[in-house]
């Protein structure tokens, strides 16, 4: 039984320009204590997506159907206050930008203590230990005199390390990292790459990796999903994504990264055109105006992805052909 | 290598020489706002910019690197150091004489939905830069800004639209087309591709690649990406805490780091292979940059370097030349260059 089973999710936004279909029928699973990496591009859908799992879609966002179980239970039908005891508690999440995701007039010892609280019903002391030992787990240096502080006083990648202890500190199931490293450096990156890793090894967490950067999720994941423009375009585990791609579009991401053939330093290879208006629902595969070796049927019919039970899967007519 | 990357090491024509550039910025507290300490963006240093060349600038944030390419368009006046740009000593230009010199020397920015302006239509934002240096009269400037976005890889009838139109990639693409309006020689890229997409990013680093190799442009390309830089430089400059550590070709910079810093960099890009699980943990930096307000004694680096010693506690390295006779190649670290047994040996 997996720990998280999404089936046929679709967001959409109803906008005075139209529908954005943000998510468009989107399927997955994730057992317990493994890592997805979900890859793609802005405005591919997979915050969004991400957003749909713990029901955080901002307005006028809907998850229009689907059907999302995790521990046996569908998070679509929850009330709100089911829904509240799940977020935090079960599942945790990192966002990408620590500055505007910590509350600024709040300390910092405050706003960890409140997800004990709220959660676990601690009182204060076992709360101050508790936010004490999980600041230490997170590389926080004096982590008992740091509690009065405020986000201000820490730097770009502590105050990430202490959204990580603020998404942790009930040892939740699942954590949700949405682009948690992109806006820090290169050498802050690795610390927090490692981190998360170590933290997923401890406490046997299920890790879904959001992420623009392929390259970041080659040695952390053990499965990834690639998005292109809402739908979900290829699926299969970090060895077979990285060697045998067979939907161009992965094809093309990972041929335009440079160095991955490092003595060659001729063009990079890139894919022309931009991604496509999604408030303009297409027939065909969203991909197909951009594919070299899109053919008529391509952009007549939108291919779909097999049922995603750990195989390598991918939505396209000519990779399924071959 | 490319041939550009050959004229220079055969001993290239200095487009810009950068001498002992300095740059604090006050720091002011209370009523008064007396000042109570200097931020230390750039502190002292030295580089010239052969012709034609790319020179990569890479750092952490708050190292100095952006800092570095503003003062040298002038766009923020240096503390104390000399910018020679052709030969012409650019701090002691005046407003007008500054302004001659600037359509020779233009900046890409980083995000391109912040730096053009959202109530102009492209094609003003282009031809700005015609109007304010008055090159050619209206009928050619507006054949200029034609030619401008065709070269970019636009069309004509996007000068009638606004940024809002644009995706981010067009944008970008517009800003590189008004930094080009004025034919300059030098190009400042501040991070000119980190704010776009990733199947974007290529496109705008092949396109920067074509219109250096058709105008024979020169250009400071500022980036964190490293994978980018290496694909794109000719040389690279390496800044930590407003000084430049290590400065090489680029091969010679990535394929055998000298400073601890560039190793670290180095090591800190992932790797696209499904197969190196494992980093090389030595090299991970464990803790932030110090304040550059109060920058650590001695060797600035020794507070998060992995081999530093009481020598590197005490005193301040000498930024010197390791290179062979073809090629610099400079680094700032007493133990640099030595084998890793006496390093070793130096440390016990």
């Amino acid at each position: 039984m997996p720990l998280l089973d999404v089936r046929n999710l679709s967001t959409v936004f109803h906008t005075p320009s139209g529908d954005v279909h943000a998510v468009n029928d989107v399927s997955y699973s994730l057992q317990a204590g493994e890592s997805l990496g979900i890859v793609g591009e802005s405005g591919s859908g997979k915050s969004v997506g991400a957003l749909s799992l713990i029901g955080l879609v901002p307005p006028p966002g809907k998850v229009e159907h689907g059907r999302i179980e995790f521990q046996d239970r569908d998070i679509l039908k929850l009330q709100k206050s089911e829904l509240q005891r799940l977020r935090g508690r079960r599942i945790g999440m990192v966002f990408q930008d620590p500055m505007t995701s910590l509350n600024p007039v709040l300390s910092v010892g405050y706003q960890l203590a409140e997800a004990l609280r709220w959660h676990m019903d601690m009182n204060e002391t076992d709360a101050r230990k508790q936010v004490i030992e999980t600041l230490r787990v997170v590389g926080i240096a004096h982590a008992e005199e740091r509690l009065l502080d405020f986000p201000h006083q820490f730097s770009g990648g502590q105050r990430q390390r202490i959204m990580i202890a603020m998404a942790i500190i009930c040892r939740p199931d699942l954590l949700i990292a949405d682009e948690p490293t992109t806006a820090l450096d290169v050498t802050v990156q690795a610390q927090i790459v490692d981190l998360i890793k170590a933290l997923q090894q401890e406490f046997g967490m299920a890790v879904i990796w959001i992420t623009h950067d392929l390259a970041l999720v080659a040695g952390i994941v053990d499965r990834v999903a690639v998005m292109y423009a809402g739908s979900l375009i290829e699926y299969g585990s970090v060895d077979t994504i990285f060697t045998k791609a067979a939907h161009p579009y992965t094809q093309c991401l990972l041929r335009s990264m440079p160095g991955r053939e490092s003595a060659e330093r001729g063009r990079l290879y890139s894919i022309e055109g931009n991604p496509p208006d999604l408030r303009r629902q297409t027939e065909g595969c969203p991909f197909a105006p951009r594919c070299s070796q899109s053919v008529e049927l391509c952009l007549a019919d939108r291919p779909s992805l097999g049922p995603a039970t750990g195989a390598h899967c991918v939505a396209c007519w000519q990779a399924t052909a071959q | 290598m490319s041939a550009t990357a050959h004229n220079q090491l055969a001993g290239g024509e200095v487009l810009c020489r950068v001498e002992n550039l300095t740059k604090h910025f006050p720091v002011r507290r209370g009523f008064l706002r007396r000042q109570v300490g200097a931020i230390q963006a750039i502190d002292g240093i030295s580089f010239d910019v052969f012709a034609g060349e790319t020179l990569g600038l890479v750092g952490e944030s708050g190292s100095g690197k952006s800092t570095t390419g503003r003062s040298m368009l002038q766009l923020e006046r240096p503390t104390s150091g000399r910018i020679l740009f052709n030969g012409t000593d650019l701090t002691l230009l005046s407003a007008v004489g500054l302004r001659q010199t600037r359509q020779n020397m233009q900046m890409i920015f980083q995000d391109p939905y912040a730096s053009l302006n959202p109530r102009m239509r492209v094609g003003a934002i282009i031809r700005e830069p015609l109007d304010i240096h008055d090159i050619g009269d209206k009928s050619t400037r507006n054949a200029t800004v034609v030619e401008l976005l065709e070269m970019v890889g636009l069309n004509g009838g996007h000068a009638k639209q606004f940024p809002h139109e644009f995706s981010g990639g067009q944008r970008q693409r517009v800003g590189i087309a008004r930094a080009l309006a004025t034919r300059p020689k030098f190009i400042v890229a501040d991070e000119p591709i980190s704010a776009l997409d990733v199947s974007i990013q290529a496109q705008i680093v092949n396109l920067l690649a074509d219109l250096k190799d058709e105008l024979g442009l020169t250009y400071l390309f500022i980036a964190h990406d490293l994978s980018m830089v290496r694909h794109l430089s000719d040389r690279v400059a390496v800044m930590y805490l407003g000084r430049i550590v290590e400065m090489g070709a680029c091969a010679d910079v990535f394929d055998r780091a000298l400073h601890p810093y560039t190793q670290a960099l180095i090591s800190a890009i992932p790797v696209p292979d499904p197969g190196r699980r494992t980093r090389r943990q030595e090299t991970v930096l464990h803790s932030d940059m110090p304040n550059p307000a109060a920058p650590p004694p001695g060797c600035r680096f020794h507070t998060r370097c992995p081999l530093a010693t009481d020598l590197c506690r005490r005193e301040e390295p000498e930024y010197r030349d390791l290179g062979n006779d073809a090629t610099s190649h400079h680094v700032a670290c007493h133990y640099a260059g030595q084998s890793p047994q006496t390093t070793v040996q130096a440390r016990s």
